[in-house]
Formats: structure tokens, sequence, C-alpha cells
């Protein structure tokens, strides 16, 4: 007898086993039965990719508002109401350089009606100031909705007369409180000229926001109150802290003033407003829309000549 | 939705590869119960695939290459639970000890080797056939069945002489 090569024993044993393992083999399941478990398989894998798909997407737009792409296409340029980002500075314990971490907690469910408690007080009292001071025109106020703006809560008002010469405030929300942080006295440019600064001239209605100076930070439109139509202006943080009126300026204004007519409104983050060349008259004028452009070099903002604006050069804005 | 041609034609496959594969998956583990679980995933993955595979010269070279690589998938993983010290899968007691020895020496190969020495020494394909499949050169299936041979048939050698009665004429 020969002794097998190590081929041959190992095929031996190998083909034995071979033999063995198909004679006992059996499916467990019919074959009908696997393909179902492989399409239940495919289901639950393409759920998961669902899922995970749309948590990305939720991620990345949540992102993208946090950190301010999308900020500037979508209403006001900060964080929506209900998320206000604050930021804290803290000193790691190992280092001397400040670490900056930023958070978005969310604007307390009961800022808003506090909010209007508190313009509530304050116009009844400045009403009743309005009223011993002698002044004749209807006393109106107007707010906007709370707001972040950086690492604070905030929100403008409007109040027709006040005492203290501060008829527009910037309110700040604190320790569960409203109060003022910022007061501006009565915008230039008002209908009725050479008024005092504790007066303006308001439309009853919200103050709207948006983020028309693309800084990254909430403006307000107040709507002011003309003869024959409704000019408006705005407020706005010039990053620094310091709360003002955003002039209007450039041809159109050749004299920067704080109060545009005609309509003036937020559109996106675009400010816009009407225009009536009133050639003949008023009635049958042109009307177009001016665009207004924020100049971040000066502050202002400017449009050109619209269109039908009387001796203006050629180039005009497109008439809308 | 898949046609009911398809679903009949895999049907006929399902039933015709089973027991040759999970037999081979039982060369490759050691184990009769892993060798169904393995061939069970390998013959669910073909029919996710099936639509592209019913369309090879041999849907079963695809199931058996994805069948050995679960296999040697699942070598790592015992091979981790023994390093972490979690419970071996248990060998069948019925399984013969020459089997048993096969079974272990396959476990110490390379899994492209383990692979060769299966197809070439079991499944009886040629050196030019199994270095196709397992993309190759016939040269390297060469050196990988003299290599593996000589460790698995040492570890035979012992038990072989016993049950099959090898020595010297």
């Amino acid at each position: 007898m020969t002794t097998p090569t190590d081929e041959e024993r190992v095929g031996i044993v190998m083909r034995e086993m071979l033999s063995s393992g198909q004679n006992n083999a059996r499916p467990p399941v019919a074959p009908a039965e696997l393909r179902n478990q492989a399409t239940r398989r495919t289901l639950r894998r393409i759920d998961t990719k669902v899922v995970v798909a749309v948590a990305a997407v939720a991620a990345v737009i949540v992102t993208l508002i946090a950190v301010g792409p999308l900020r500037s296409n979508s209403g006001p340029s900060h964080a929506p109401a209900g998320s206000p980002s604050t930021t804290t500075t803290t000193t790691a314990p190992t280092t001397t350089t400040p670490t900056t971490t930023t958070t978005t907690p969310t604007i307390p469910a009961a800022a808003a009606s506090q909010l209007d408690t508190y313009v509530a007080a304050e116009a009844a009292t400045d009403s009743a100031a309005a009223s011993r001071s002698g002044q004749t025109q209807p006393f109106v106020s107007d707010h906007s909705p709370p707001e972040v703006d950086g690492s604070g809560i905030v929100a403008v008002a409007a109040f027709s007369y006040d005492p203290s010469g501060h008829p527009v405030q910037v309110l700040g929300y604190s320790g569960g409180r409203w109060s003022e942080v910022a007061g501006l006295p009565a915008p230039t440019g008002q209908g009725g000229s050479n008024l005092p600064v504790s007066v303006v001239y308001l439309t009853q209605g919200p103050i709207s926001v948006a983020d028309v100076t693309g800084e990254g930070r909430p403006d307000f439109l107040v709507m002011a109150s003309a003869a024959d139509n409704v000019p408006g202006f705005v407020v706005s943080e010039d990053g620094g802290g310091t709360w003002r009126y955003i002039p209007f300026s450039g041809p159109y204004a050749p004299t920067p003033i704080d109060v545009i007519a005609r309509s003036p409104q937020f559109q996106g983050n675009m400010l816009v407003s009407d225009y009536d060349n009133c050639v003949p008259n008023c009635a049958q004028g042109q009307n177009s829309t001016i665009h207004w452009t924020y100049d971040r070099s000066t502050g202002e903002f400017t449009a050109p000549y619209p269109p039908g604006y009387p001796n203006a050069p050629a180039t005009t804005v497109p008439s809308s | 939705m898949r046609d009911p041609g398809a679903a009949e034609a895999y049907d006929a496959f399902f039933t015709a590869s089973w027991s040759r594969l999970q037999a081979q998956a039982y060369v490759l583990t050691g184990s009769q119960e892993q060798a169904q679980d393995l061939t069970q995933e390998a013959m669910l993955r073909a029919w996710t695939h099936w639509p592209r595979i019913a369309g090879y010269d041999s849907p079963e070279q695809w199931t058996r290459r994805v069948l050995h690589n679960l296999c040697i998938q699942s070598w790592r993983r015992s091979q981790v639970r023994r390093v972490t010290g979690s419970r071996e899968t248990p060998t069948a007691p019925e399984m013969a000890e020459d089997h048993v020895l096969l079974a272990e020496a396959m476990r110490t190969l390379p899994g492209a080797q383990a692979r060769a020495l299966l197809l070439h020494d079991g499944l009886g394909l040629t050196v030019a056939e199994t270095a196709q499949e397992l993309d190759v050169p016939e040269g390297t299936v060469k050196s990988w069945l003299s290599r593996s041979r000589k460790i698995v048939a040492a570890n035979l050698t012992r038990q072989f002489e016993t049950t099959h009665g090898g020595g010297e004429s």
C-alpha cells in the first residue's frame, strides 16, 4: 500500500466532508420565504436610509440657519423667533485663551405676552402724558414681535408721544422682564416738519422685521403716517450696540432723511417703496417701485432715480 | 415588482444549488448549523441581486463566492470571540474527527488560500478555473495549493492513518 500524497489526502477528506455536508444539507426555509425575507430586508434598508437622509438634511438646514447662510433668504437674518442665540465666554482653566461657545436657547413663550403687557402699560402712561401736553393726534403705539439680536432678545416699540423724548424705543428682554435698552428721538423727514423729538406720526399696525441690511441682525420697519400715504422708517443696530434710524440717501433722496414715502415694506430681505412722480398730478402720475440697497460704507439706504423722476439722468430702475 | 419568471428561475436555482453550497460552507466552517445560516444569507443576497446574476453563465458561481467570503468573515468573528473570551460555536458531536481536523486546518489558512484549496481539491476545478474565480494568476494558485496542502495534510496525518489505513507498503 502506498502513502497518499498531501494532495490526495486533503482531497479525500475534503470530498468526504463535502459529500457528508451535502447529504445533511437541508434548506431551513423555502425559496419563496427567502425571497420574502430579502424583500423585507430591502424595505428596512430603504426605511433606514430615508430616516438617515431626512435627519442629515434637517441637521444641515439647522446648521445653515444657525450659522447664517440661510438667514438672509427667508425673513429676518437672525435666528427665527423661538431659537435665539446667546453667546457666552468662558476661560479654560489650563489656558489663558478664552473659548467662545454659542448656544441657541428658545425665546420664552411668555416673552410675547409680557411684551404686549409692557407696551400697553407704557402706552397708557405716554397717552396720558400726551393728553396733558395738549397733543391733538390720536395716540398710537406699535411694537414688533420679540426677536433675537446677537446675544439678546429685543423688540422695537413706537409711541405717538413720549415725554422723555424717546417715542421709538428698543426693548430688551432679560430676567423675565422687558425694559427700554435704547430710546430714539423722532425720526427726521416726517410729514409735519419741525415736530418735537417726542412726537412721531404712526399708523396702527405691527412693526415688520427683516434683515434688509444683510448684516445678520433684525431690522425693524415702523409704519409712520402722512396725509395721503403711509411712509415708514427703519430702526437698526449698527453692530456696535448703537441703535439708530437708517437714513435714506442717494439720487432719489439727495438729503438723507429717516422717513421714506410711499408705503415702504419688507419684501423678503429687500426694502421697497412706491414712487409716484405726480406728473401731471399725483392722481394721474406714473407709479413704480423703488428697490433700496443698503450701502455699508455710508450706513444708508440708496436707490437710483425711479422711472418718471423729473429731470433724472437716463439710468433708472426698471418699473415693476 | 419582479416578473414571476424570475421567481421561478430563482427557486429552481435555489433547489439545485443549496446542498452543494451548504456543503462547501460546512468544509469552511466545520459546523452544519453555521453552514446553513451562511448559505441562507448567501441565497438571500442572490435573490437581492437576481436581476443581475440571473444573466450570468453561473449564478451559483457568484453565490459561491459570496458564501465563501461570508464563511471567511465568520472566522474573523470567531477569532474575535476567542480573544474576548466569548463562547465558541460548538461543533456537532457526531462530526467525524478528520472532518474536525480538516475544518480546523482550513481555518488556519489565509482566506484566499482556503478558498483555493476548496475549489481545486474539493470541487475539482482546474488551476486555471480556480485562478479565474479568485482573480489571481495561476502561478499564485499553484503556490497557494502547495503551501496550504502541507499545512492541512500535517494536521490530518495522524488521524488519516488511523481511519484510512495509510502506511508504507
